[in-house]
């Protein structure tokens, strides 16, 4: 019988290449190995269907390529090539399938080691031939085969990659593939003994067995030598009792084995990975009620669209959840166990509102996740609650994923809804801390994002053309390629901290710039008596930075929550100030006309105008604190998220420079700003002041309509063909739609007109008095 | 299942599972660098665009033959005012032959789209012809995998979403799906008796489902004609259809060629599943030589143990569709066996596929 020297060929050569020393031996050609495996496959399948002869010859063909390798073997591997002998001899499938399968695990075994081996000796081309002898998790709704061995082994043949760290992704890779292929097995033990096939419950409990070989170096290691020979042993229990055909053992064993690599990862994520899919974990989840709502109405499905999303949100939340699982049961077991469940049961929940068999209400899938993210709260360290920033990319690519879906269903709104999602999770995570550390990075995505880049159109022009064409595709590509940029950017800190400090302190400077030209302006022409104006304004800025301490105080603890309503904030607080600008403003020009009417109002009706006048004074200081809270407030909160996001990338020491320089070059505007006004004649003092007021509310409108389009409150009508540079928008809230344009002309429009309708009434005014003067002379 | 992988996809993009996994416990992240994409200059895409060409051409000339016939059979249930038991026994002599040709054509139209199949329901801009014609089901079986086209019938009835068009005529020509059919003891051959695939389709089902068929087989290849195939679609379809390999000996377990008169499916009755997975595999095999030149490139030896593992697949398939051709009939426990062994070579094929996508840089679609 030639099935020994066969397999001996094989498993030698495995372990020839595993054992081999460097430049001990050229290792042989991968086709061995394949061929062997496709050979014994083929043999095992012909002794099934009773073709003994035709599985014979296979066996001594795949001997022959094999023979020049046949060497000495370890005893497993010689026990197993011995029990194939065997069974073959005496046309024994079930034997054959066993033994087969504890010398194919053999091999993988071997290349595992020999693949980690080369890899680490920095034998790139030697590693990836044994890559070529590996299995891949089976793809199923969740998994798709690893590819960062390869592209580890990759990485060290152009020198990218040390060797300790290719070994180290090799031997992750495969041990987490051999993990997964062993808890696939298991089920398949499951089925095979449920549906009586019992060839194949022998073979699948072999496998089983040979995996555990393969991982158990890393079970020891996690669970110690005692917790590793109980599986060993449970898993020999399992054999045996697929031997015997005892369908109770089989269950029992299995049970057994469950729960001992419950909480088992035999390839453990990385500290920052671990908090990388927690933060999935997190903010998938978030999303799974919110896509639900919508989908939903009285107890019946009005979007299947939506629900179809929450069944991915929740998928995508489960598969995170099963990569941090092991180290939160280590946790709170309870927890997580509880958590599992509600996973569960909101999978029950969407998948029958998605089938359309029953329809739960919105109410109860929101209190299940709710329940869901209080257990999450309690069980997640500190850390991955702050470090998750990795989480929010994923989402983003999710989000743009559903938006190229909907571009090519020609759904527009919800291609409009995936774009502004994706961006509202970049704004509010990655974008605060990209600002800091490579600010064109994110400038190029923001581009992306909205009005274009380069030579490609923005999503926002895309969408409103309802173009799902070359060029979507092209822009999708283009923000994937700065997406990765960013994501491996984010969390690897800084280039330099000059960098971080002259960046800090631009933004810094650019959000205080419009609100010193404002409180500057004002401050400047508030001398002689209306000095006393000062004050409430001054109220009002003091406030706002208390407000920005709490703020960043509540930022410290809240971070993650206080984020996703920062731009709705941002938009509210935007429009009391564009409100209270514009009643400065009116009152600014229209001083002497109110001070004329009041006059004559005085006159007429006294006891009226004490009351108006106490009114109009309590109006005017209300106003004034409004403006100065307002006005510093609504860049105070922007500024307290970044400088929150920038010291988590770089730390206090590297930003607080920037904060100081960019608040003293703010500081040093607004004192220019005064002193050249004093020095103005006081008519000039006021138009200057009323030009810079007008000036920073342009801006402002314009940048307020944009961060109502950013929270999808106000639509979008791009300015088709105008493509702006991004200072246009940083600088001078000038950003080429035509809401923003329109708001701002309209705004301007309507200062200016308030002017000279002012100067028109006090002309006439003047005239009045002048005909009345001549008419008594 | 196609739309479930889709499914996978997006999930596995968004969640970053399975594929980051090695970095884990490196900590470490590598990614194709942005040279290796000239490497896909090397792929050569045509012969798969003139493959699926050349496939839907054939598709249409069998609709349109299949169409005729069904017609034909209306007119003959027009002239007994739609009476079917009526139509049997006045016309026995010319439905009979009509419907015998009708299952030839059948038959031999079946192949057409399954040779192509691999590529038309791995391509995300072609799959949903992949469930209109082959892969979706009845709303009553499933509304999720539901096809999305209802037939309106002359008569003013409303199937809605009655399953895919290859389901939906081999169930009124065979007899699997009564509900389609004319509720008279069709026995066309006069023996006596009923046997499998006797059965008098309900006359204006029949015209609708060939009209629909013609109608979304001549759309596939207006579709086909535009297509541009590029290296990610390729891949994609590729990583898509390979691995499916477990559902389809599931169908085949499932189908008479298996069960016998067990069986309970209302598919693959007439043509084993066996011969269409050999020719989804065909398809994929032209794929495959369209990017295996790029591939070559990054990774000569992958290229070439892939390209045989494939052939190998083939060569399996072929071999037992040969047995099966010659009367074997496999067991339940074979046919699951020998489903796993199919499976893992799809899915050592597809994770083969995978790793050259990623050092080439190639996206694999949702």
């Amino acid at each position: 019988m030639r099935v020994p020297i066969l397999l001996a060929a094989v498993v030698t050569a495995a372990v020839a290449l595993a054992a081999a020393p460097a430049g001990a031996q050229t290792p042989p050609n991968w086709t061995t190995a394949v061929d062997a495996r496709r050979d014994l496959g083929l043999a095992q399948t012909e002794l099934m269907l009773g073709e003994r002869t035709r599985a014979l010859t296979l066996v001594n063909e795949a001997d022959r390529t094999l023979a020049p390798l046949a060497a000495s073997l370890p005893p497993s591997a010689r026990n197993a090539v011995a029990a194939m002998n065997r069974a073959a001899a005496r046309g024994d499938d079930v034997a054959f399938a066993a033994a087969q399968a504890r010398a194919w695990t053999e091999i993988l075994h071997a290349g595992l080691l020999g693949a980690v081996a080369d890899a680490d000796r920095g034998d790139a081309a030697a590693a990836r031939r044994w890559l070529l002898v590996r299995e891949f998790r089976a793809p199923t709704r969740f998994t798709r085969a690893g590819t960062d061995a390869t592209l580890a082994v990759a990485g060290l043949s152009r020198g990218e990659l040390t060797p300790a760290a290719a070994a180290r992704a090799v031997r992750a890779d495969l041990l987490d593939t051999y993990d997964a292929r062993l808890r696939a097995t298991l089920q398949s033990v499951r089925a095979a003994s449920l549906r009586g096939f019992d060839v194949r419950l022998v073979e699948a409990a072999a496998l089983a067995h040979g995996y555990v070989r393969i991982v158990a170096g890393s079970y020891e290691s996690q669970r110690g030598v005692a917790a590793s020979r109980r599986l060993e042993a449970a898993t020999g229990q399992l054999e045996q009792a697929a031997r015997d055909g005892d369908r109770a053992r089989v269950e029992r064993a299995v049970g057994a084995m469950d729960r001992q690599l419950e909480g088992f990862r035999a390839a453990p994520l990385a500290p920052a990975e671990q908090a990388r899919r927690a933060g999935q974990l997190d903010r998938f989840l978030r999303l799974v009620p919110i896509e639900y709502d919508r989908g939903v109405e009285a107890g019946r499905v009005t979007l299947a669209f939506e629900i179809q999303e929450a069944i991915s949100f929740r998928d995508a939340a489960a598969a995170a959840f099963s990569d941090v699982a092991p180290t939160l049961i280590q946790r709170d077991a309870s927890a997580t166990r509880e958590l599992t469940a509600i996973l569960a049961s909101l999978a029950n929940a969407l998948d029958a509102a998605g089938s359309g068999r029953a329809v739960a209400r919105a109410e109860r899938v929101s209190a299940q996740t709710e329940r869901s993210l209080d257990l999450i709260d309690a069980l997640f360290p500190a850390a991955w609650k702050d470090a998750a920033a990795g989480a929010d990319f994923d989402v983003i690519a999710a989000s743009l994923d559903r938006l190229a879906n909907a571009a090519r269903a020609g759904s527009w709104s919800r291609a409009e809804q995936a774009r502004l999602e994706a961006y509202g999770i970049f704004e509010l995570g990655p974008e605060q801390r990209l600002r800091g550390i490579a600010p064109s990075l994110f400038q190029r995505i923001e581009g992306l994002f909205w009005y274009g880049e380069g030579d490609h159109a923005g999503l926002v022009q895309l969408v409103k053309r309802k173009d799902a064409g070359a060029e979507l595709d092209a822009t999708l590509a283009a923000l994937d390629t700065e997406l990765v940029d960013a994501s491996r950017r984010v969390g690897t800190g800084a280039n330099s901290t000059a960098s971080v400090v002259s960046n800090s302190a631009i933004v810094v400077f650019r959000e205080g710039l419009e609100a010193v030209l404002i409180l500057a302006a004002l401050m400047a022409s508030m001398i002689g008596g209306n000095r006393k104006y000062r004050r409430p304004l001054l109220v009002g800025v003091a406030l706002a930075f208390v407000a920005s301490a709490v703020t960043w105080v509540v930022a410290q603890t809240v971070l993650g929550s206080l984020a996703q309503y920062g731009e709705r904030l941002e938009a509210v607080v935007s429009v009391i100030a564009i409100a209270v600008l514009l009643l400065i403003l009116n009152w600014f020009y229209h001083r002497v006309y109110w001070a004329e009417h009041l006059a004559g109002f005085h006159q007429r009706k006294q006891r009226l105008l004490r009351c108006a006048g106490v009114g109009l004074v309590a109006t005017q200081t209300l106003g004034l604190a409004a403006l100065g809270f307002s006005s510093v407030y609504r860049e105070g909160f922007e500024t307290v998220l970044f400088l929150h996001a920038l010291t988590l990338e770089a730390g206090v020491l590297a930003v607080l420079p920037g904060v100081l320089l960019g608040l003293a070059a703010t500081f040093a505007v607004g004192a220019v700003t005064i002193l050249l006004e004093r020095k103005l004649p006081h008519r000039k003092m006021l138009i200057v002041t009323g030009v810079l007021m007008t000036w920073v509310l342009v801006i402002l409108v314009g940048t307020t309509v944009q961060t109502f389009q950013v929270v999808g409150w106000l639509s979008v009508a791009p300015i088709d063909g105008v493509h702006l540079p991004y200072w246009a928008g940083t600088w001078l809230g000038i950003y080429p739609t035509w809401q923003g344009v329109l708001a701002q002309i309209g705004a301007a429009t309507f200062v200016v007109g308030s002017y000279l309708a002012a100067e028109h009434v006090r002309a006439r005014r003047r005239r009045r008095v002048l005909t009345s003067v001549a008419a008594t002379r | 299942m196609v739309r479930l992988l889709a499914l996978t996809f997006i999930v596995c993009l968004a969640a970053g599972c399975g594929g980051n996994d090695a970095a884990d416990e490196a900590g470490t992240t590598t990614t194709a660098p942005a040279e290796v994409s000239g490497h896909l200059a090397a792929a050569d895409l045509t012969g798969v665009k003139s493959y699926l060409t050349e496939h839907t051409d054939q598709l249409v000339a069998f609709t349109e033959r299949f169409r005729s016939l069904a017609q034909d059979y209306d007119k003959l249930a027009a002239s007994v005012d739609y009476d079917h038991a009526r139509l049997l026994s006045e016309h026995r002599t010319e439905v009979a032959p009509l419907l015998a040709k009708a299952k030839d054509l059948w038959t031999e139209g079946n192949p057409y789209y399954e040779r192509m199949e691999g590529i038309v329901a791995g391509t995300p801009s072609l799959a949903e012809y992949d469930i209109i014609i082959d892969a979706g089901s009845s709303k009553a079986e499933d509304p999720e995998s539901a096809v999305p086209f209802d037939l309106d019938l002359a008569d003013g009835r409303v199937l809605e979403q009655p399953g895919n068009l290859y389901n939906l005529t081999e169930g009124m020509l065979w007899g699997t799906r009564p509900e389609f059919t004319a509720h008279v003891k069709a026995d066309l051959d006069e023996d006596g008796k009923v046997a499998f695939g006797e059965a008098l389709p309900d006359a204006r089902v029949f015209t609708a489902a060939a009209d629909a068929f013609d109608r979304y087989a001549r759309e596939l290849s207006t579709k086909a004609q535009a297509w541009q195939p590029t290296p990610s679609d390729a891949f994609t379809a590729l990583v898509v259809m390979v691995p499916t390999m477990s559902e389809y000996f599931g169908q085949w377990k499932a189908s008479r060629f298996v069960r016998g008169d067990a069986a309970n499916g209302d598919s693959f009755n007439v043509v084993s599943r066996l011969s269409d997975i050999g020719d989804i595999i065909a398809g994929l095999e032209v794929v495959f030589d369209g990017v295996q030149p790029a591939i070559a490139e990054v990774d000569a030896a992958s290229a070439s143990q892939t390209r045989d593992e494939l052939s190998d697949l083939a060569a399996f398939i072929t071999d037992l569709r040969a047995q099966e051709s010659s009367g074997r009939r496999f067991a339940p426990e074979e046919a699951h066996r020998l489903g796993i062994e199919a499976q893992e070579r799809g899915s050592a094929v597809a994770g083969q596929v995978t790793q050259q996508a990623a050092q080439l840089g190639v996206e694999i679609q949702q």
